[in-house]
C-alpha cells in the first residue's frame, strides 16, 4: 500500500467523522409523527418513522393531561437534601425529556410567583426540590397547595417525603404529622425502609417503559384511588399516582436520575392519573408508517403513542 | 510466451498462496476470527447500552450532550452517529430493552444497566473498531518494515498488537473506543515521520479528542520536530506551526456544534466528575466532592508525570541519532509514565503499539512488560465485568437463563475470603499485573540502564 493509500484511509476516517458530525447535528435526518382521526366510535391511528424503530399506542381511559407545567425551582430557598445543582440537572433532563415527547408546554417559577399563581385544574405543578416553599406550605391543611388539589389539578413529586419539609430563603423546616395532614395517616410513605423495588406494580407501568424503580419516600401500595405505575417491594412503590381533593399527586421515590428523569416525563406526557385504565393497546416496528385503529373507543380516552421502547426517541398525545 | 488460461489460473492461485501464507496474513485471519467468534457471545453491558443511550440521543434530535449518555469528548460520538446511520442501513429497530430480572444487580453495582442490548447492536457497535484494530496494526507493520526492511519483523510488530488480549477484549468484548483514539495517535505519528505537519496534527487533535491521553505525547512530538530541523530554526518553526495549526483547526471544527448549542464544557465531564467537580445547568463549576483517594492520587501525581515527560523529551532531544529512531523508542516510556496511577484496563492501549514497535524492533528486551500488560489489563476488564459480559446472550436467547446468571454474578460480588470480597481482591491482583507492566516499562528503558551504567563504571 502507497503513502497516497494510507493517506485516503485517513481521509476516510475524517470523512466518516465528519458525516457522523452531520448525522448527529446538522442533517437531523430522523423523523417521527404520530397522529390520529376519529370516525364516529372508532379511532384510527397512524405511526411514521423515517428509522426501524420499536413504536407502542396505547388506548387510556381517565387520563388527565396538563395545559401547562409548572416547575418549581427557586435558588433563593433553602433545601432539605438536594442541592439547587441537582436540581437544576434533573429539571434540564427532564424538559429535555418533556420536549421529545411535546404537547406539554412547561414554566419554570420561583417560590413567589408559585404562591400568586392561581389554582386551576388546567394548571400542574412539580417538584423536585424535596420541599414545598413556604409561598405555597405551612404545614397546615390551610396551605395553598391544598387548593391546587381542590381545583383538580395535578401535582407531580419527586425527591423528598411529601410535606415533609416546608423551606423558606433562610431554612428549612421539618413538619410534624405531615403524613397524617397528606394521607390521613402515618406510615403512608417508605421513609426508611428498602430502596429499590423490582417487581412490576402494573402492566400499564411496563407498557409505558417506566423505569425508575427507587421506592425510598414511595407511597404504600394498596390505596384505594391510587394507581401504581413503577416497581415495588415491601408493600411501597416507586411511582404511584394517587387521588388527592378533586386533583391528584404523582409521587416518585428518590432518585434524580436519567432513568427518574424520563419516567416522570413519561407519566405526564401520557396523562395517567389515579384511575386511568387500559382500554387497548398495540406495538410493533415502524419503518415508514403503519396505521391501525381500536374500535368502540370509551368517550374522553387518551391515545398515547410513543418510538423507540425502553429508550424513547419519539412521543405523543394524539387525542 | 503464453502458458495459455490453465496456467494463468494457476499462477493466480499460487499467488493468492502465496498471499494466505504470509505471516501478516495468518495473524489478521486468526485476529479477526477470534474476534468474530467473541463479538456475538461476549459483551460489556455497562460501555455498549451507554453507546445506546447516545444513539438514542442523536435519533431524538438531541445531540451528543443535551440528554445525559455520552459523557466523552465528541469523537466517538460522531462514530456512533455514523453507526446510527448504518443501523438504519442493517434495518435494526431495537438498540436495547429493560430486563427487570437485572434490576437488584443495577442497583448494587455502578457497572451494571438493566437495559441490555441486543446482539446485533453489540456486532454493528463493535465493527469500526475492528476496522480500526486491523489499520493500527498494518501502520505498525508499515513503520517496522520501514525501519528494519524486515518483512518477519513487522510481521511480528502486527501479532503483538492485532493479537494483543486487552486489544482483542478491549474493541471486540468491551466496545470501548480506545482503539480509535489509538488509530489517530499512531496514525499521527506516521504522518509525522514523512514529515505531514500539518496533517500530524490533525490526526493529534482527533486522537487527543477521542481520549485525552495522546495529548501527553505532544512533547516528544515537539522534541522530535526540533531534533529533526537541528539548526534550521525557520523549518522547525515552520513545522510546528503546521502542527498547532492541524491541531487547533480540527479541534474547532470538531467542537462547532457543542460551541453553538453551548454543551461544549459538558463534553468533559468524563473527567471532571471523576474528579469530583460539577457543571450545573446553569454552567456553574463547583468542587461537590473528592470522589475517592484514588482520584486524588491522580491529581497528585500530575506533576510528576508532566516532568517526567519533560525530562524524556529533553533525553530524546538530546540524542546524537537518527531523530526517527529516537522518537519512536522514547514514545514507549513516554505513553507509559502518563500512567503512574492505575489506569482502567482499556487506557493501557495507547502503550501497546510502542510496545509492539519496540520489541519487534530492538528485541524482546520489553516482551514481560507486553505480557504483564496485555494479559493483567484484560484480567482486570474481564474482573470488573464477569458474568454482565453474557448478558446480551442471556436475554435475547435460550442459551443461557437471565436470572440464573443474575444470581451468579451476585453470589459471586458477596463472596468473601478472609473477610475480603473475592472480587476485591481479584481487581486488585489483576490491576496490579496491569500496573507492574507499566511501571516496568519507564524502570527497563531509564532506571536498569543507569543501575547497569553505573555498576560498569
Amino acid at each position: 500500500m502507497k503513502d497516497r493509500v494510507l493517506i485516503s484511509t485517513a481521509l476516510l476516517l475524517c470523512g466518516l467523522l465528519v458525516f457522523g458530525q452531520a448525522v448527529s447535528y446538522w442533517a437531523l435526518p430522523y423523523h417521527y409523527e404520530a397522529g390520529a382521526e376519529a370516525d364516529g366510535d372508532t379511532l384510527e391511528y397512524t405511526v411514521s418513522s423515517s428509522t426501524p424503530a420499536e413504536y407502542a399506542v396505547l388506548l387510556l381511559s381517565d387520563v388527565s393531561y396538563a395545559e401547562r407545567l409548572y416547575i418549581y425551582y427557586d435558588e433563593g430557598y433553602a433545601n432539605p437534601t438536594i442541592s439547587h445543582s441537582s436540581q437544576s440537572s434533573f429539571i434540564r433532563q427532564l424538559t429535555l425529556e418533556l420536549d421529545k415527547r411535546g404537547s406539554v408546554p412547561y414554566t419554570l417559577v420561583g417560590a413567589e410567583e408559585m404562591g400568586t399563581l392561581a389554582p386551576s385544574a388546567g394548571g400542574s405543578l412539580l417538584f423536585c426540590s424535596g420541599a414545598f416553599p413556604d409561598t405555597l406550605y405551612d404545614g397546615t391543611s390551610e396551605s395553598g397547595i391544598f387548593d391546587w388539589f381542590d381545583a383538580g389539578s395535578s401535582v407531580y413529586w419527586i425527591g423528598d417525603a411529601l410535606g415533609r419539609y416546608v423551606s423558606s430563603p433562610e431554612d428549612v423546616a421539618e413538619v410534624t404529622g405531615y403524613q397524617t395532614l397528606f394521607f390521613g395517616s402515618e406510615g403512608c410513605l417508605n421513609i426508611s425502609g428498602s430502596w429499590s423495588g423490582y417487581d412490576r406494580s402494573s402492566e400499564l407501568g411496563a407498557l409505558l417503559c417506566l423505569k425508575s424503580n427507587t421506592i425510598l419516600y414511595g407511597l404504600e401500595t394498596g390505596r384505594p384511588d391510587t394507581q401504581y405505575v413503577g416497581y415495588d417491594d415491601g408493600g411501597f412503590s416507586s411511582i404511584s399516582v394517587t387521588s388527592m381533593g378533586h386533583g391528584s399527586c404523582l409521587i416518585m421515590g428518590y432518585s434524580l436520575s436519567k432513568d427518574a428523569s424520563s419516567s416522570l416525563a413519561q407519566a405526564i406526557a401520557s396523562g395517567v392519573s389515579y384511575d386511568t385504565s387500559i382500554v387497548g393497546h398495540s406495538g410493533g416496528t415502524v419503518n415508514g408508517t403503519v396505521t391501525g385503529s381500536f374500535a368502540a373507543v370509551p368517550e374522553g380516552s387518551g391515545l398515547y403513542i410513543f418510538i423507540g421502547g425502553s429508550l424513547t426517541v419519539y412521543g405523543k398525545r394524539v387525542v | 510466451m503464453d502458458f495459455g488460461p490453465g496456467m494463468a489460473s494457476s499462477a493466480r492461485y499460487g499467488g493468492m498462496v502465496a498471499i494466505l501464507k504470509r505471516p501478516v496474513v495468518i495473524i489478521l485471519i486468526a485476529g479477526l476470527l477470534i474476534r468474530f467468534v467473541l463479538m456475538p457471545v461476549f459483551s460489556y453491558g455497562y460501555e455498549v447500552s451507554h453507546w445506546a443511550y447516545t444513539i438514542e440521543n442523536i435519533r431524538s434530535g438531541n445531540g451528543l450532550y443535551e440528554i445525559s449518555g455520552y459523557y466523552y469528548t465528541p469523537v466517538w460520538g460522531y462514530i456512533l452517529g455514523a453507526v446510527s446511520w448504518i443501523m438504519d442501513v442493517f434495518g435494526l429497530d431495537t438498540l436495547a430493552s429493560r430486563f427487570d430480572e437485572v434490576l437488584p444487580l443495577q442497583d448494587a453495582w455502578w457497572a451494571c444497566i438493566a437495559d441490555v442490548t441486543t446482539i446485533q447492536f453489540n456486532i454493528i457497535v463493535t465493527l469500526p473498531l475492528i476496522f480500526c484494530d486491523i489499520l493500527v496494526g498494518y501502520l505498525i507493520y508499515r513503520m517496522v518494515r520501514e525501519d528494519t526492511g524486515d518483512e518477519r519483523k513487522a510481521a511480528v510488530g502486527f501479532a503483538l498488537w492485532f493479537l494483543c488480549p486487552i486489544v482483542i477484549f478491549a474493541s471486540s468484548v468491551q466496545a470501548m473506543f480506545d482503539t480509535f483514539c489509538v488509530l489517530f495517535m499512531v496514525l499521527s505519528i506516521f504522518l509525522l515521520r514523512r514529515q505531514r505537519y500539518l496533517l500530524c496534527g490533525v490526526a493529534m487533535a482527533l486522537a487527543i479528542l477521542t481520549k485525552v491521553f495522546p495529548g501527553f505525547l505532544l512533547l516528544a512530538l515537539l522534541a522530535y520536530i526540533l531534533a529533526k530541523n537541528r539548526g534550521n530554526r525557520p523549518e522547525a518553526v515552520r513545522a510546528v506551526a503546521l502542527l498547532a495549526a492541524g491541531l487547533i483547526i480540527t479541534s474547532v471544527l470538531v467542537y462547532i456544534p457543542q460551541i453553538m448549542d453551548g454543551t461544549f464544557l459538558y463534553s468533559f465531564s468524563f473527567l471532571t466528575d471523576r474528579m469530583g467537580i460539577g457543571l450545573s445547568s446553569s454552567g456553574e463549576w463547583s468542587i461537590f466532592s473528592m470522589q475517592s483517594l484514588g482520584f486524588m492520587l491522580v491529581i497528585i501525581l500530575q506533576p510528576i508525570i508532566v516532568l517526567a515527560l519533560i525530562g524524556l523529551a529533553y533525553l530524546q532531544y538530546k540524542e546524537s541519532g537518527d531523530p526517527d529512531s529516537a522518537l519512536m523508542r522514547f514514545l514507549l516510556p513516554a505513553s507509559a509514565v502518563i500512567f503512574l496511577w492505575t489506569p482502567s484496563p482499556q487506557y493501557t492501549l495507547i502503550v501497546i503499539p510502542f510496545l509492539a514497535y519496540y520489541i519487534s524492533v530492538h528485541g524482546r528486551a520489553f516482551l514481560s512488560q507486553w505480557m504483564l500488560v496485555g494479559v493483567g489489563a484484560t484480567m482486570y476488564d474481564l474482573v470488573t465485568a464477569n458474568g454482565t459480559v453474557l448478558f446480551s446472550l442471556a436475554a435475547y436467547t435460550d442459551l443461557l437463563d437471565l436470572g440464573g446468571l443474575v444470581e451468579a454474578i451476585l453470589s459471586f460480588q458477596s463472596a468473601s475470603f478472609l473477610g475480603i470480597h473475592v472480587m476485591s481482591i481479584l481487581m486488585v491482583a489483576t490491576a496490579a499485573v496491569m500496573s507492574l507492566g507499566l511501571l516496568l516499562i519507564p524502570y527497563g528503558f531509564i532506571v536498569r540502564p543507569w543501575l547497569k551504567r553505573r555498576a560498569a563504571s
